[in-house]
């Protein structure tokens, strides 16, 4: 394990904001914050620093590790890390109650019974799957297995696997999240742009909740100081978000039609000649088309659809041309258009052409690409061809432009019942927990329950390991070695994921279980290869090895982020305005809008929006001990005027109902929310009992939402959910 | 001698909760034991409408109410304007509980005793920031010596006209809030 100790001037650096401090200070060692004199936790040793990465969320921002003997006392963030600069969220805190959650997985399960599991040794639960899956394979072809995952720096282990194994049915939790808006940037980009915040001088965020879903806690930070700075924060989203609150201003939106405003806005920009001319002229192919396209979808167009006033639209839009090209429409997360209604792909290319108006590509201010990884590769022994196509159909005649290497996460369950295209017998997964993060419960647990074999690796018992036939612990980011992080923030980075304390239980790094079940099935020559290995040779283009990067945890070398032209890897080398790719493959090759496919029609119908609150990470958290306590259930927004024609007072128990299923959960009555939105926070309503903290807290949202699909990258259409919302009596 | 107190930006706030867990976990408290909390309050009517964030923890105050109450002068001022416990002295009679105006203690049952922020005492002596200001992602917290007019948190005070939490109450709190 290595040690650092700061020298003082590190340490100054650590107090960065506040360097105007004016305290006598003394030398300055490695004790600075240890809790002696307190009557708790007064140690004898003095704490080691240690350097990793966080895991608490998939952003991995550096934090250092504050160990007493063997035990973590504490995680702050990694002032060297531009991901967090020292600082940390609330669920990056709460990391020391993960690793120390009496309700954590500490050995391998074996289901023998209706919730009822027998320990049993790694070397049984690698050779009894191993046979099985050896089984379904020999029945059905390597195709029926499927492998679900939430893409870590183990990433090339699962992806190995599958190939190794023959199955080209992989899914990630892409389509859950941001395929749509990734599919989007990629398409008319060629690359996914990151914000360049701090420089930023009007920043306009549709649904981008940087207050509470924290992603990179430098970024919030940069938007904080570009606010301190006099620039201007506008926040468009139906919900009164925290990060609605902390905005210059809140403009409501009908849910599922910020097309119909990107669209009015960019109508402004060019009718009023406010869009960088020459900047278009160089960069980008298709405006004429563009320019004809937008003629009629003005401010006053689009103010009836989306419930905004057309003199907000205008304003907004010359107010941001003011301030080009240092102003920005954020491309999010999930957010507006991440992977949200079926017009989400479309909306995410309008956001693009916005962007390219104001000529902000590569500007101070504007959006940048993201820094090039500059990690090496181990050089592995090919794998044989794969011989099935996906089940899925992405990247094949249903959905070209789908993701081949993410899948399209949310039609597993229907495969899996119909049989169509072929059979999936067997799902493992890793890491992820599909029986509360797919849309439409109850046919994910359908589908889960009736598979032949389904494992999964995790580091809790969740839903989905309470289905499975196998349970394989992983061991907690803060008990493992990774290979190396490279950073897809502003600055090229690279951070290092290592072991702070020796694993407490019987778990393992979710590589070593695969290279474990490979080596069960025989494919045990594909995996001759280390941890060491992979990290050697991803750290020799830097010049550095693993013992070299584990003292300071990080290696960076450029302090600004590369402002200038980008080179746009498009097939017109150019900004596709207009995509010739799309158009051949049957969809409309400019950002046209749609409207969302469901509308509420009835006086109890509302659609429904879901959403992140700062303490939590997808449905990861619920049973940390800090975060729970912050949040330990969800209720539903709900607006004050609609609330009160329907008789609903804040903390009634309302019955919600979609053509999904049906919850019970209590009421918020807010002025905070669009009219015809109601809101919930994602990830609660675990039915586990070994969840002892989030057993029965909160209600899960996927039992009402649609596993309806957004139509060319595949990305969940969750919005697509229109429910009906009365008062229990 | 230094007046240390804080000085917190709640126009950068963005109501995360980063601070109260920080503190938490530097304290090793109890899930529920929170000695910075979040206060948020919806103003006004659709769809002119905001959160108002405040954090809210002992002010440190210079004539503290929970410090004059204690029969056993377990709470004391400090020189440097930290108010602390000395919990070798605390009977666990919870005076102070009910005294503090801002409800900034916190009873911990186990132990019997009320506990509160110490503005990291342990921290500051060697020269680093409180935990809930090194970890806040908005940038929103400053700590420094309000005694000393070049100080950060000084300055921030004038410039940003930072104002106490309710000063008609006279226990001089040492925690203002910028608006």
């Amino acid at each position: 394990m290595s040690r650092i100790r700061l020298s003082r001037r590190d340490f100054l650096k650590a107090l960065g904001a506040a360097g105007a401090l004016s305290l006598g200070v003394g030398s300055i060692g490695a004790t600075q914050v240890l809790g002696k004199g307190s009557t708790r936790g007064a140690w004898d040793e003095m704490p080691r620093l240690i350097p990793t990465v966080c895991g608490m969320c998939d952003a991995r921002c550096g934090v250092l590790a504050y160990v007493v003997g063997d035990r973590l006392y504490k995680l702050e963030g990694n002032f060297r890390h531009s991901q967090s600069q020292g600082k940390i969220c609330a669920r990056g805190s709460a990391g020391v109650k993960l690793l120390y959650d009496p309700d954590r997985l500490k050995y391998p399960l074996k289901r023998v019974g209706e919730g009822l599991f027998d320990r049993i040794s790694w070397d049984q639960a690698f050779r009894e799957i191993g046979d099985k899956l050896a089984a379904i394979k020999d029945q059905n072809g390597p195709q029926a297995l499927a492998w679900a995952f939430h893409p870590d720096l183990s990433e090339l282990w699962d992806r190995r696997f599958m190939a190794a194994f023959g199955s080209p049915n992989i899914f990630t939790q892409a389509t859950l999240g941001r395929a749509s808006a990734q599919a989007a940037s990629r398409l008319t980009l060629g690359w996914e742009p990151v914000s360049d915040l701090k420089n930023a001088r009007y920043i306009l965020l549709f649904g981008r909740n940087y207050a509470e879903s924290m992603y990179y806690v430098a970024a919030t930070n940069a938007l904080m100081q570009a606010k301190e700075k006099g620039s201007r924060i506008v926040v468009v989203d139906p919900r009164l978000s925290r990060m609605a609150s902390q905005a210059h201003e809140w403009i409501p939106i009908r849910p599922g039609t910020d097309g119909a405003m990107l669209l009015a806005m960019m109508n402004v920009l060019v009718a009023e000649g406010l869009y960088d001319a020459p900047f278009i002229e160089a960069n980008t192919v298709g405006f004429q088309e563009l320019r004809d396209f937008l003629a009629d979808k003005t401010p006053a167009w689009a103010s009836s659809i989306c419930d905004v006033p057309a003199e907000t639209i205008r304003r907004t839009a010359q107010e941001m041309a003011a301030a080009r090209p240092s102003a920005l429409v954020d491309m999010g997360l999930r957010g507006a258009w991440g992977a949200t209604h079926a017009n989400s792909f479309q909306t995410a290319r309008a956001a693009l052409a916005l962007n390219a108006l104001l000529g902000n590509y590569g500007a101070k201010g504007g959006l940048l690409p993201p820094p090039p990884n500059p990690l090496g590769r181990l050089q592995l022994p090919a794998t044989p061809p794969l011989q099935a196509t996906r089940a899925d159909g992405a990247g094949g005649e249903q959905y070209p432009l789908a993701s081949t290497a993410d899948g399209i996460y949310q039609m597993l369950p229907e495969i899996i019942l119909t049989s169509e295209p072929y059979p999936i017998r067997a799902l493992i997964a890793n890491h992820t927990n599909p029986a509360r993060s797919l849309p439409n419960t109850s046919k994910a647990m359908r589908a889960l329950s009736g598979l032949d074999l389904l494992v999964a690796i995790d580091t809790h018992l969740t839903d989905t390991g309470e289905l499975a036939h196998y349970i394989l612990p992983e061991s907690t980011y803060l008990e493992r070695l990774d290979p190396p992080s490279a950073s897809k923030y502003l600055l090229q980075e690279v951070a290092l994921r290592q072991p702070v304390v020796k694993a407490l239980y019987d778990t393992k790094p979710a590589y070593e279980i695969i290279a474990g079940l490979a080596g069960a099935l025989g494919m045990g020559d594909q995996f001759a290869f280390t941890i060491e290995d992979v990290i050697r040779e991803s750290l020799r283009p830097l010049g550095m090895d693993l013992a070299s990067i584990s003292r300071d945890g990080l290696w960076r070398e450029a302090k600004d982020p590369s402002y200038g032209q980008p080179a746009f890897p498009t097939p017109s080398g150019r900004i596709e305005l207009y995509s010739r790719r799309l158009e051949e493959s049957g969809y409309d090759a400019l950002p046209v809008f749609s409207l969302p496919i469901a509308l509420p029609r009835e006086q109890d119908a509302f659609r429904l929006v879901q959403g992140r609150d700062s303490a939590h990470t997808g449905t990861a958290t619920q049973n940390n001990a800090y975060l729970h306590a912050l949040s330990p259930e969800n209720k539903l927004w709900i607006g004050a005027t609609r609330a009160a024609r329907l008789g609903i007072k804040t903390g009634d128990w309302l019955t919600v109902s979609s053509a999904a299923g049906e919850v019970r959960i209590q009421a918020h009555v807010t002025h905070g929310i669009h009219a015809e939105a109601v809101f919930m926070v994602h990830g609660f309503g675990h039915n586990v009992r070994a969840q002892r903290l989030a057993y029965h807290k909160g209600v899960n949202d996927n039992t009402l939402i649609s596993d309806a699909r957004e139509p060319v990258a595949g990305g969940a259409a969750t919005g697509e959910t229109i429910v009906r919302v009365r008062r229990v009596r | 001698m230094a007046r240390y107190g804080l000085v917190v930006d709640l126009t950068k706030c963005v109501g995360c909760s980063s601070c109260t867990v920080a503190c938490q976990a530097q304290w090793e408290l109890e899930p529920e034991e929170r000695w910075l909390r979040l206060e948020i309050q919806e103003e006004g009517s659709y769809p002119a409408v905001s959160q108002r964030f405040t954090t809210v923890q002992c002010m440190h105050c210079d004539d503290a109410p929970c410090v004059r109450v204690c029969p056993t002068g377990a709470n004391y001022k400090r020189k440097d304007g930290l108010v602390l416990i000395h919990e070798a002295r605390c009977i666990g009679c919870k005076y102070c509980v009910v005294a503090c105006p801002y409800q900034a203690r916190v009873f911990n049952e186990e132990r019997g005793i009320p506990g509160k922020c110490r503005l990291c005492d342990v921290r500051i002596q060697k020269g680093v920031l409180p935990a809930c200001v090194l970890a806040c992602p908005a940038g929103a917290r400053y700590f420094g010596d309000l005694d000393d007019p070049n100080s950060e948190v000084s300055r921030l005070i004038v410039i940003k006209k930072a104002k106490q939490i309710r000063p008609d109450l006279r226990t001089g709190p040492n925690i203002y809030y910028v608006r």
